[in-house]
């Protein structure tokens, strides 16, 4: 850790200035903001737009106000980074390129198919290309720029561009649907109706209740908190086994 | 266009057999299918390639002869339910499909193909897709359709406890919601008359995958280093966890108390799972639990009496499927499965919504976990009003349904000749005409 500043991932905040999407620039937390037992007044701004673009978002709905209660219980910027980095380790699979193709399936012939074959995309350049598409038949933004610092971030925030969201969202109400039974026109106009994007198909928030949390050793209940890290464990004997690796993350 | 290719269009058309193939991400459920197929036609082959500790190369079938998948590492052509990368694809379809010894050998020019998509794919895939087929492949006439909707072409009666019509010529079911929970991730179609009504689909992203690498990271904090063994891993998943019935209940049961306040595990949720250890033994054992027997996940050091590996599991039995219900429980923003159903049918007009409650079918690899299905119809039914009434089904085998509702409707050859594209449709209109044609005209 020679240079704290080029080890951040937030220092680029600034460069976001070229970024025409991003409606409101904000200085994110940089160095290490331990949470410390005690409490002090904030300014209460209410959403949080340059947090909520770092959350693993539905991306189809913009989030509504979080209650009073659960506004205390937001990550810091730290845990969220951590958060949204386990969710991607937990849905990794091996699409590593480090099992090469056997030589007799190799790509021989010409053409488009063998650009589609030797295409190097994975599946987050696909989708930050169809986010790009929609964007710009809906006329609002740019065409794509091919770079790949682009793609990378777009394919964590996938919230841009959703245009034919679903309709019948929330409780359906004053779509004037019959209570019996459709008429083939109307079945016939419900299944013309295209498909969704891949962000705007994404399940919805979870619901009101109290996020469960769970010691991260033993799998029970995680009764208290790390003061260092914000780690969940059970119980003093949990809190042992994870100082151990605690003290050696943060010595 | 090349002059061969074009000599092959003029004699293309619909052909007598069918090729159908239900492309998932973890499997490739394939099968010739010339009339009245059944379920014994559809092989089962590993979707991907992969590399064992000595570096030898399996594609596809090959690993049902590999016995040593210690630290196997895997390439899968199909990322998140997409088929995305054709190099690797091409090769085990070359080798399940036109290889000599093929698994489900086939002439392209002589077949009709039904290949499968998950919803909402970006459309460049798809058209790379429809690429592939007609100009690497040839295959005669080709039909691109979402997976969930070839389940209403099954016998969806009988698993409502109705007659069975024993007839596979029957047209699709007219209201059925298709759960398809896989590998990548838990989708919810609601069919009309085997049409997918696109607006309302949702998708969850916990799928199979997401599960066996949940267990591999609880495994290696409690027993030992399971990062690199997807393999086996996968296999504890299957053979050792269930849905619980009562979470909080069952996660007081599986505590071994505070330090100073010892509490004895409900041995009926335990069990011992005996690793393999790729010499003498090559697949895990579930036994019950003994705890006499030293653990890997005990901190006491393992003494030299036994040789065996054996893993105790406790709530990282049920912990994992539970995300299904719960994704907030690793911190996703997203709402359990039966909230997703309720979301999708929400989406539909209101008189379509008591029909899509009481026909709804769950498949996919996940449909096989214990628990799984009385949970759901628990959840679902505590979220609907009273007067719906809620029946979940889940076909005898969920992985293959799919398969055999497309093989159901390649044997009726009238109504899968609507929905064929020829090669020489294909290479008269082009590609962006096959890509609005399988948008608006599915079967």
């Amino acid at each position: 850790m020679s240079n704290p500043l080029s080890t951040n991932p937030f220092c680029s905040v600034p460069t976001t200035t070229h970024r025409p999407t991003m409606p409101q620039i904000e200085l994110l937390p940089t160095t290490t903001n331990p949470s410390v037992p005690g409490w002090a007044y904030v300014l209460d701004r209410g959403l949080d737009p340059s947090r909520t673009a770092l959350a693993p978002t539905t991306g189809r709905r913009p989030r509504t106000l979080l209650p009073a209660a659960a506004a205390s219980e937001q990550l810091s910027t730290r845990q969220q980074a951590a958060l949204t980095r386990r969710l991607h380790d937990l849905d990794r699979d091996g699409t590593g390129r480090e099992v090469e193709v056997p030589a007799k399936w190799k790509a021989r012939t010409g053409g488009v198919v063998r650009r589609i074959l030797l295409s190097e995309k994975g599946w987050s350049h696909h989708l930050a290309d169809e986010e790009a598409r929609i964007a710009a038949l809906a006329g609002g933004a740019p065409p794509p720029v091919e770079s790949g610092k682009r793609r990378v971030r777009s394919g964590i925030s996938s919230g841009v561009g959703t245009p034919g969201g679903p309709v019948g969202s929330g409780t359906g109400a004053g779509t004037g649907e019959l209570e019996e039974g459709l008429t083939a026109q109307e079945v016939e106009r419900l299944l013309a109706v295209p498909a969704l994007s891949f962000s705007a198909a994404r399940a919805g928030p979870p619901g009101e209740r109290a996020a469960r949390t769970f010691c991260e050793i033993c799998g029970y209940w995680g009764r208290a908190r790390c003061l260092k890290c914000g780690a969940r464990v059970c119980g003093l004997e949990c809190k042992e086994q994870h100082d151990v690796e605690c003290r050696r993350k943060f010595a | 266009m090349a002059p061969r290719s074009a000599k092959a269009a003029s004699t293309a058309g619909v052909k007598n057999q069918t090729l159908v193939i239900d492309n998932g991400a973890f499997t490739i459920k394939a099968g010739v299918v010339a009339s009245s197929p059944t379920i014994e036609d559809c092989k089962v082959i590993p979707n991907c390639i992969a590399k064992d500790s000595v570096k030898k190369v399996w594609v596809g079938s090959q690993l049902d002869q590999c016995k040593d998948f210690g630290e196997m590492a895997f390439r899968r052509p199909v990322e998140k339910g997409y088929l995305v990368n054709w190099e690797a694809e091409r090769a085990i379809w070359g080798h399940s499909f036109l290889a000599e010894n093929a698994v489900a050998k086939c002439d392209p020019h002589e077949t009709n193909l039904l290949l499968t998509e998950a919803p909402n794919c970006p459309q460049a895939l798809q058209t790379n897709t429809d690429q592939i087929i007609f100009e690497e492949f040839e295959y005669a006439s080709y039909c691109r359709t979402l997976a969930p909707t070839l389940n209403a072409y099954n016998d969806i009666p009988s698993l409502f406890g109705g007659p069975s019509s024993g007839d596979s010529s029957q047209g699709p079911a007219e209201c059925l919601l298709v759960v398809d929970s896989g590998y990548s991730h838990t989708t919810v179609t609601p069919l009309i008359n085997g049409h997918p009504v696109q607006q309302a689909i949702r998708r969850l992203d916990i799928g199979g995958k997401f599960l066996t690498n949940y267990l591999k990271e609880q495994l290696s904090i409690r027993a030992f280093y399971a990062m690199d063994e997807t393999w086996i891993v996968n296999e504890i998943k299957e053979a050792t966890s269930f849905v619980s019935d009562n979470f909080s209940r069952d996660l007081e049961r599986t505590w071994k108390g505070g330090k100073t306040d010892r509490r004895s595990m409900d041995p009926s949720l335990l069990v011992d799972y005996v690793l393999p250890d790729f010499e003498s033994t090559f697949r895990g054992v579930v036994r019950p639990y003994d705890h006499t027997t030293p653990k890997m996940n005990s901190r006491a050091p393992v003494t030299s009496a036994s040789r065996d590996k054996i893993v105790t599991l406790g709530n990282e039995r049920f912990a994992a499927p539970e995300l299904l219900f719960n994704p907030s429980d690793v911190g996703m923003k997203e709402a359990g499965l039966p909230a997703v159903i309720i979301e999708s049918v929400n989406a539909l007009p209101l008189g379509l919504r008591p029909s899509m409650f009481a026909n709804t079918i769950v498949v996919g690899g996940n449909a096989l976990i214990p628990g799984f299905l009385e949970r759901l119809r628990r959840e679902v039914r505590e979220l609907t009003p009273s007067e719906y009434d809620v029946r979940i089904a889940s076909p005898e085998d969920p992985i293959r349904s799919t398969w055999l509702g497309g093989a159901r409707l390649a044997a009726q050859h009238q109504n899968l000749a609507n929905i064929l594209v020829t090669r020489k449709e294909y290479l008269e209109h082009g590609a962006s005409w096959l890509l609005r044609r399988f948008a608006t005209h599915g079967p």
